[in-house]
């Protein structure tokens, strides 16, 4: 799951918030959002694009982005699983812990 | 909180679980913190876990081995960054350390006493806020089927 890590930088979810916003935008355009230098935003771009959070399609001399719709799937269904994982674990951790403290009780009886 | 009131709540960018154990919270604390008990419940049905090391303090490493039911290893790295027995735990999961599925989330347990039980909220923390939030929208009809098949596991444990 590299989308996850590449959202784990503040200027690349900013990136990903504003390309959400407007559908689609040119790299140009993302830059003029950003106090950070030409070479620095095409980075971030970058990182999105091979994370497959966004998708790049060229004109001319432009580079287009727009959201990857089945990237973001991905992730939604992964931290579903995720709560879907923590409730059974902790479905799991109530029984181990009633169990022991049966066990417990009667060690003291 | 009621008794095993079960509750699951997105939030911006944290999922939030809260649970009420009838236990004290020294126990809970208990088995968070030694890998003979985690080992007990921490790996989903089917699962067994291994431990490689774990150092239970501030900034320690957890490096464990999830091993499915298919045969296949999954290797998670956790780091503990602030702990207080028997208040919380609070850690960082950094992936499985081989940068494929590298999830920097955290996730923050709280124990608190109520009478003899204890009520545990755990909150996790994910990088994207916007995620959740779609999630949030897809969430509310998927987790109402989950419970409702989590309370009927439970009501057939009972009548074993």
């Amino acid at each position: 799951m590299n989308a996850f890590a590449a959202l784990a930088d503040d200027t690349r979810r900013e990136i990903v918030r504003l390309v959400a916003k407007n559908g689609e935008l040119t790299s140009t355009e993302i830059g003029q959002n950003f106090k950070i230098t030409p070479p620095a935003i095409s980075h971030h771009l970058k990182v999105l694009k091979s994370a497959k959070v966004l998708n790049m399609k060229k004109e001319a001399q432009k580079r287009i982005y727009s959201l990857n719709g089945s990237s973001i799937n991905e992730m939604e269904d992964w931290i579903l699983d995720i709560i879907d994982l923590w409730n059974r674990r902790l479905d799991k951790l109530d029984r181990y812990v009633m169990k022991i403290k049966k066990e417990r009780a009667r060690v003291k009886k | 909180m009621l008794k095993n009131n079960v509750e699951t709540i997105v939030e911006g960018n944290k999922v939030i679980y809260k649970r009420y154990f009838d236990v004290p919270a020294e126990l809970l604390f208990e088995v968070w913190s030694m890998p003979d008990h985690l080992s007990e419940w921490w790996g989903p049905d089917g699962f067994t876990l291994t431990t490689k090391n774990m150092d239970f303090t501030n900034g320690g490493i957890w490096e464990f081995i999830m091993h499915g039911p298919d045969g296949h290893d999954y290797k998670n790295k956790i780091q503990f960054t602030d702990i207080k027995e028997p208040r919380y735990i609070i850690y960082k999961h950094l992936g499985d350390g081989e940068g494929d599925h590298d999830v920097h989330f955290e996730s923050k347990i709280i124990f608190e006493e109520v009478g003899e039980g204890t009520n545990l909220t755990m909150e996790q923390i994910f990088p994207s806020k916007e995620e959740l939030e779609r999630v949030n929208e897809k969430y509310g009809a998927i987790e109402g089927g989950k419970q409702h098949i989590g309370n009927l596991a439970k009501y057939l444990e009972k009548l074993k």
